[in-house]
């Protein structure tokens, strides 16, 4: 398998949960990783087990400076980036009447200026390879918000905005980046498995999940990353400004009810 | 491109030329049997040579999609020849000459609707009866970038490629359990051989100049999604319309 073969990418949010299967895909498609997360031990573990190919690099989405050092070490070690995937995030969900100002603004912090100093540091490592693909992890709940997604559904709709414009000043000035987006529904992450098992009734709570979406069950986390990977490698290469469903129907249907979806 | 679809059958409607013989040289080349659909059968001899060479496991069908009839026989044949039916590409389209609403004719509009609205619903009919029949499959119509965007003088056209967006998500929603696919890609403009022996220069960049990319989209572009879509690693997308135009629609 050689779909990104001699590809320099970075994944967000690699050591766990989507972003980690992304890593995982990608160094078996023969891409070069940086897992950029600001859980050490758990992206360091991660990379030893991936071998030489893939490296882990301290990173907090939140801070430019941190950008630019992860985006220096990136290019010191494998070469400019050619594929940035941001996967790092956070979600508490919690209704208008629930959520604190601070939830607002982390969600915010972390899904929009992350995202928008992602892509700065992107284009900059980018163009010095005159190409590049970024792919920015949102989710149905940017599309369709369910009512405890008030700072989730809001930060993710942010990140989308700043995918298109990217994605169009990318075409404008002629560069050969383009910039997506990949909009999961309910996915068994680590995090989604936890969730479920501290529910009173675990196995109903994953029924009423699965149930949302038209194919009646949960994303796998590779379903996810196989989206990302078309995206990222060149059999995508028309494609820019597009938001990606992976979502098993669920928006090709009318709004799903009950139980906070 | 790598997905393997070895043992795989493929149905693809207007696949003698343009994008559907693109569609049909990718399949091709990945190992999959497959059955071009076309109105000529002259056309069909020149294609399915083309793909021979390909070392391609080939039939070819001559059909109007219109044609309910036809339409049968074609899936059935290609059941006849393999014994199955597991994707099917319902990509053969029409263009509508270019005037206002209030000076278009009745005669267009239903040339038009027949091939590109009827003629997708009939395959889908027939291609998802045999497919529920066997426990699966997947669909892959040709909507386009026209779907959710409008070209002022190419109402029927528009019309037409809405309309097979929301037979698609209808589709999909109604045979998400059947373990059945249903989902469209939406070109932007191609530079299929058509397009570039005809258009003149200017035109030309004109269509490319619509994209964000500012380049026309290649055959081999567009047929990447479709084969994505179609491959198991699409397993968890269903009922979405995949532009592939360059950024078009995200303006």
């Amino acid at each position: 398998m050689n779909r990104l073969s001699n590809k320099v990418a970075m994944v967000t949010g690699g050591a766990n949960g989507i972003g980690a299967g992304i890593v995982s895909l990608f160094i078996n498609e023969g891409a070069k990783v940086v897992i950029a997360d600001n859980n050490a031990d758990a992206g360091n573990a991660l990379a030893d087990s991936l071998g030489e190919q893939c490296q882990y690099i301290y990173l907090d989405v939140t801070e430019a400076s941190a950008w630019q050092r992860a985006m220096q070490a990136t290019e010191e070690v494998f070469g400019p980036l050619d594929i940035l995937v941001q996967s790092a995030g956070i979600s508490r969900p919690a209704s208008i009447e629930d959520a604190s100002l601070d939830d607002w603004r982390e969600h915010m912090k972390v899904h929009g200026e992350g995202a928008f100093l992602g892509c700065r540091a992107a284009i900059a490592s980018m163009k010095k390879n005159h190409a590049g693909s970024i792919v920015n992890i949102s989710s149905v709940e940017s599309i369709r918000p369910g009512p405890l997604f008030t700072c989730y559904g809001a930060a993710k709709a942010a990140q989308d905005a700043l995918t298109k414009t990217v994605a169009l000043h990318c075409g404008e000035m002629g560069y050969d980046i383009r910039c997506n987006s990949v909009h999961p529904a309910a996915t068994y992450t680590p995090l989604l498995q936890q969730y479920l098992e501290s529910a009173p009734d675990p196995k109903a709570l994953e029924k009423i999940y699965a149930g949302m979406q038209p194919l009646n069950r949960i994303a796998t986390v590779e379903e996810v990353a196989n989206s990302v990977l078309f995206l990222a490698s060149d059999e995508s290469s028309f494609m820019t400004g597009h938001q990606m469903y992976v979502d098993g129907g669920v928006l090709a249907k009318p709004y799903p009810s009950g139980q906070g979806a | 491109m790598s997905f393997d679809f070895s043992n795989k059958v493929v149905l693809i409607t207007g696949g003698a030329s343009g994008l559907g013989l693109a569609c049909a040289q990718a399949f091709c080349s990945q190992g999959a049997k497959v059955a071009i659909a076309d109105l000529s059968q002259e056309a069909i001899d020149k294609a399915v040579d083309t793909l021979q060479q390909l070392n391609g496991e080939v039939i070819g069908l001559v059909c109007n999609v219109s044609q309910a009839n036809q339409v049968d026989e074609m899936v059935t044949s290609v059941v006849e020849q393999w014994g199955r039916l597991d994707i099917a590409v319902n990509n053969a389209g029409i263009s509508s000459p270019l005037n206002p609403v209030a000076k278009t004719q009745e005669e267009d509009f239903d040339r038009v609707m027949a091939v590109n609205l009827k003629g997708v619903w009939l395959c889908m009919r027939a291609e998802l009866q045999q497919m529920e029949k066997q426990g699966g499959g997947a669909i892959v119509n040709m909507a386009s970038a026209l779907s959710t965007r409008v070209f002022a003088g190419g109402s029927f056209y528009v019309a037409s490629k809405f309309a097979v967006a929301g037979l698609t998500r209808t589709a999909a929603v109604e045979y998400a359990e059947s373990g059945i696919r249903i989902n469209a890609v939406c070109p932007g403009n191609v530079a299929t051989p058509l397009v570039v022996n005809t258009v003149s220069p200017e035109m030309l960049k004109e269509l490319a100049n619509v994209h964000a990319m500012k380049r026309l989209g290649e055959p081999e572009e567009i047929a990447s999604a479709v084969m994505f879509l179609a491959s198991d690693a699409a397993s968890f997308n269903t009922g979405t319309i995949l532009p592939v135009d360059g950024g078009w629609t995200a303006q």
